[in-house]
């Protein structure tokens, strides 16, 4: 049975990615969905209360196979719909989302999902991807191709120290949490292409 | 694994640059949704419009009463409109962003105005240079892709094929590209430096990880089909069963940087060779590995300089831009004959002639 919860985080990130960037991937909107699921952990939530689990994928980046599944069934029924390079929100599938976001048991994650997906305003998906490759424990993975499950234990405590630092840089609470992944997204590209030897931001 | 510690001076100064974390500390939340609201603009925008050199953008988004401009709006603004695509450059653009969010595009601003841009947080684009003014403060907007006029008009492209000819219409055709520019040895552009190819594979494929839209794409440099027939990029859509094999040749001349000896001289027998690599990459790649649909890019930076001789220093524009348009044959014509294989791509590196 597919998954309620990554179900409507399909929708909902599938609706912002189809209005920012005209349509999404199966593993962009996989990575927004492990976005989403950091600002949670940012906002001081256990991973556990994502509903759902990431494991890393060959590639070494987050797959989460309810997501997977979620995409399929919202094909299947015509809420998403397959263009020639890219997925897109159907209005039907819009529809859904309006009376899926009105449930309270959606209500709180639609400020990480929301906060993850309007990261697109100022990055671009390859941007995106390329500060998750240089997050040190998805470049470990990748480097040994192996899969093993993402936000574990040690995993969340590294990520719940990193986002204390990135607190206490930010002289504001912002309500808007694109604010902090902007910072901790854009931060992950400075520091890894400088090792790389390739030009930082500036 | 080790712990991945945080440099806190360089997040503070990232997060000192980002305008959404400046107008949020000057004006709160209200302040960050304001720049939000210009990018959502922005970003909206990108879609039927493109920016250039010569674009000039000013848009503003007030953070107090705007009334005062209430009576000019209907005379000298209208609501922006998203539905026509724009067939030419935006040239100068004055963009109101009301506090319902709605897009007015002026023509000429009002006295007015002056009072209410002071209370306003507003972007401006000129000379390709991209500003956030927020409290009075000017800061550039931080570049995280290196070489393009704006880093929030950035136009991805879901092809390859339209990512490959914007990369040679933008980025190869001057060595705009900051990689590409290694591979030359003197300023004309009319020697490349010994062994360019690394640099050359090195410079497509950063531009494509930023730009190409893709599901797991990987873009390993010098990947191995078998043991000996290396590919240089390959490219996985793991949505659509596809995948793409480019294989990069150059043309021209090399010489070592130190004693200024000709090292390599390539013509356009190299490209030809290189197609017919290719040819036998995909073949061997279809009856052994994938049951991906794949198709094979040959991709070709031409240098080509008419009369350039070992003492050189520089060629009048009729020598240097001589190869300019002049395609290569190719026999066989692999791309017509398979199916498998993309029209050959050439990309003229022009020089920089007297």
């Amino acid at each position: 049975m597919t998954n309620p919860t990554a179900y409507f985080d399909t929708l909902l990130l599938g609706d912002k990615l189809s209005t920012f960037a005209s349509g999404f991937s199966r593993s962009e909107l996989q990575l927004m969905c492990y976005a989403a699921c950091l600002l949670s952990l940012y906002d001081g939530h256990p991973s556990s209360d994502w509903d759902y689990t990431f494991i890393s994928a060959p590639s070494g980046r987050p797959l989460a196979n309810d997501v997977d599944e979620a995409i399929t069934t919202a094909i299947g029924l015509g809420m998403i719909e397959a263009g020639k390079d890219l997925f897109t929100i159907t209005a039907r599938g819009k529809d859904e989302l309006k009376v899926l976001a009105a449930l309270n048991l959606n209500h709180l994650r639609q400020k990480y999902l929301n906060g993850a997906a309007d990261t697109l305003l100022v990055l671009t998906p390859g941007n995106i991807r390329e500060a998750f490759d240089f997050d040190i424990n998805i470049a470990y993975l990748k480097k040994q191709n192996k899969t093993d499950w993402l936000l574990d234990e040690s995993d969340t405590n590294r990520l719940f120290a990193n986002f204390t630092e990135l607190k206490k840089a930010l002289t504001y609470k912002p309500k808007d949490l694109s604010v902090p992944l902007v910072s901790w997204l854009k931060y992950l590209i400075q520091t890894g292409r400088v090792d790389q030897n390739v030009p930082a931001i500036n | 694994m080790s712990q991945q510690s945080i440099n806190p001076d360089v997040l503070r100064k990232l997060i000192l640059s980002e305008p959404l974390a400046i107008a949020g500390t000057k004006f709160g939340d209200t302040g960050t949704a304001r720049v939000k609201a210009i990018l959502y603009f922005l970003k909206r925008c990108a879609v039927v419009a493109k920016v250039g050199a010569t674009s000039d953008l000013m848009i503003f988004a007030p953070l107090g009463d705007a009334s005062s401009l209430n009576r000019a709006r209907i005379k000298d603004a209208s609501a922006f409109n998203f539905s026509t695509p724009r067939t030419s450059e935006l040239g100068k653009l004055i963009i109101e962003i009301r506090e319902d969010g709605t897009a007015y595009e002026w023509k000429k601003l009002p006295p007015a105005a002056k009072v209410v841009l002071k209370k306003s947080i507003i972007y401006r684009l000129h000379s390709c240079v991209e500003t956030f003014s927020i409290a009075g403060k000017v800061s550039p907007v931080p570049k995280v892709v290196e070489n393009t006029v704006s880093q929030l008009f950035l136009e991805v492209f879901p092809s390859l094929k339209e990512a490959l000819t914007a990369y040679r219409d933008r980025m190869a055709r001057v060595s705009k590209c900051y990689i590409l520019r290694k591979v030359w040895d003197d300023k004309k552009r009319l020697w490349f430096t010994a062994k360019p190819e690394h640099h050359m594979r090195q410079a497509l494929c950063n531009y494509l990880r930023t730009y190409l839209r893709h599901d797991e794409l990987e873009l390993l440099p010098e990947q191995n089909v078998d043991e000996t027939h290396p590919v240089d990029i390959k490219i996985e859509w793991r949505d659509i069963n596809r995948a793409a094999l480019i294989e990069i040749k150059w043309l021209g001349q090399s010489r070592n940087p130190k004693s200024k000896k000709s090292t390599t001289k390539y013509t356009e027998a190299r490209a030809r060779s290189g197609a017919k690599q290719l040819a036998e990459y995909l073949e061997g790649y279809r009856q052994e590995a994938s049951s991906a649909n794949t198709l094979g890019y040959l991709v070709v930076f031409d240098g080509r300089r008419k009369g350039l001789k070992p003492k050189t220093t520089a060629l009048p524009r009729a020598k240097g831009m001589h190869y300019a348009d002049l395609e290569i044959s190719y026999d066989p014509k692999y791309h017509e004959e398979r199916t498998d294989f993309a029209e050959p791509i050439r990309m003229f590196l022009e020089p920089v002639c007297i």
